[in-house]
């Protein structure tokens, strides 16, 4: 079940007068926990993939066998940050994407949620959208650990405008993985307007 | 109550003191260690003065020893499970520390010093609340006890009551679960304890307790975390003689 998700969008006057504030405003917030009546909505699944007890089996983790993958999208912009909680059995990773836009100045403005065809990626053999960059971050833990991954990718970029994320999860190894609370932030910093900072 | 045919060698010397014929039969008297002797009868008992001890064959009374007694009452204990806190946390439980136990003990005496009985207790620890979610311990527990008396105890005839010390130990099986959302882990784990009791005790007493108890459970979910239920524990009882 999605907990939460908050999509604030940067002030039209700051980025139009180039303001800088300094003031942290998370543009998008959301934690996944796989718990409840919806806990796969929002998510697109490709491969062999079901739900497992974590630590207790009152507690559930998606386990994702080799070659399969779930995906999700949504709009954030500024200096994104991941954290997951997962393991895998000897030999599973996990192989976390993260691809968004980062227009140009002359481009800057807000982009509609699922242009660009996200809807379609899904399995981890599918394409990410062509006019998107990515970074990629594998993770492979044998117990269960919560890792932070300090991501570079800004959505937005420079114009701090709310961009398209898509974030994609894949299990590249040959065991197992279980995935549990994925938590996802991004914060611009008030810092608005191609120049500004 | 009339408990055993016995064969008794009792010095003289004690009989002489406490008024008892030197005959050797005793009817009603009360040796100098304070127990009971009573019915012997003249024809069963011999006397040999020259080697100063008095043989005496037949049925006695046994001594007034301990009633049987019910006690209960709370106490907490200590839960060991690191391991499986350590995975809890990264949820955001707090996981298991202490637990909080309620226990109900029917004594019966085997003699002037010991007592025995059987043990029924439950358990329960908090674990944490995520997301409406309440992680929890339950435990139940059924064993067998023996405690020694240190002190002095009331007998039957002496129920002016009196303070008690005494050291027990016991074993037995506990049934442990543990719950989030409905769902539950179960398994069973031995338990041993002992602990030291002091208190008072009438037809009414109450005594407080401390000690220690092991009771190893790994059983626990995926990734078979475990948790001990082993540490110190304390309470209080309440005592009674029905």
């Amino acid at each position: 079940m999605r907990i939460s998700m908050l999509l604030v969008s940067v002030p039209l006057s700051m980025v139009a007068q180039g303001c800088c504030n300094g003031d942290p405003i998370v543009t998008a917030e959301w934690v996944e926990s796989f718990e409840g009546d919806c806990s796969t909505c929002g998510w697109t699944f490709g491969g062999d993939r079901h739900t497992v007890g974590a630590f207790h089996p009152g507690e559930h983790a998606m386990r994702l066998q080799p070659g399969a993958s779930m995906a999700t999208q949504f709009s954030a912009a500024g200096q994104p940050e991941l954290s997951l909680l997962s393991q895998c059995a000897a030999g599973g990773t996990i192989l976390v994407e993260h691809a968004t836009r980062q227009p140009l100045c002359a481009a800057a403005g807000p982009a509609a949620v699922g242009s660009s065809g996200l809807a379609q990626v899904r399995a981890a053999t599918d394409s990410l959208p062509a006019d998107f960059d990515v970074e990629q971050h594998s993770l492979a833990s044998s117990v269960w650990s919560r890792q932070t991954i300090a991501l570079t990718l800004d959505p937005g970029g420079e114009s701090e405008s709310t961009q398209p994320v898509l974030l994609r999860l894949s299990n590249t190894g040959t065991a197992a993985c279980d995935i549990d609370a994925i938590h996802y932030t991004a914060t611009a910093f008030g810092c608005s307007g191609c120049g500004s900072r | 109550m009339l408990l055993a045919t016995a064969v008794v060698f009792l010095p003289r010397a004690v009989f002489a003191t406490d008024g008892v014929p030197r005959d050797g039969v005793a009817r009603d008297g009360v040796a100098r260690d304070g127990v009971a002797r009573n019915d012997l009868a003249r024809d069963d008992l011999t006397t040999d003065d020259n080697s100063r001890l008095t043989v005496a064959v037949g049925v006695i009374e046994t001594p007034e020893t301990v009633p049987w007694r019910i006690r209960f009452g709370p106490g907490v204990q200590q839960v060991d499970s690191d391991d499986y806190n350590q995975v809890a946390q990264l949820w955001g439980y707090t996981g298991f520390t202490v637990a909080w136990q309620g226990r109900a003990d029917v004594l019966a005496p085997l003699s002037q010093r010991v007592r025995v009985g059987a043990r029924g207790g439950v358990a329960w620890s908090n674990g944490g609340q995520v997301n409406e979610g309440q992680l929890s311990l339950s435990v139940w527990q059924l064993g067998a006890l023996a405690e020694v008396i240190l002190s002095d105890f009331p007998t039957g005839s002496q129920r002016n009551g009196s303070g008690i010390a005494s050291l027990e130990v016991g074993g037995g099986v506990a049934r442990t679960s543990v719950n989030l959302r409905g769902e539950s882990v179960a398994g069973f784990a031995p338990v041993l304890w002992a602990a030291a009791r002091f208190g008072f005790v009438r037809r009414l007493g109450g005594s407080f307790w401390v000690g220690a108890q092991i009771s190893p459970w790994s059983d626990t979910g995926p990734n078979k975390l475990a948790i001990n239920l082993t540490g110190i524990d304390v309470g209080f009882s309440a005592e009674v003689m029905p």
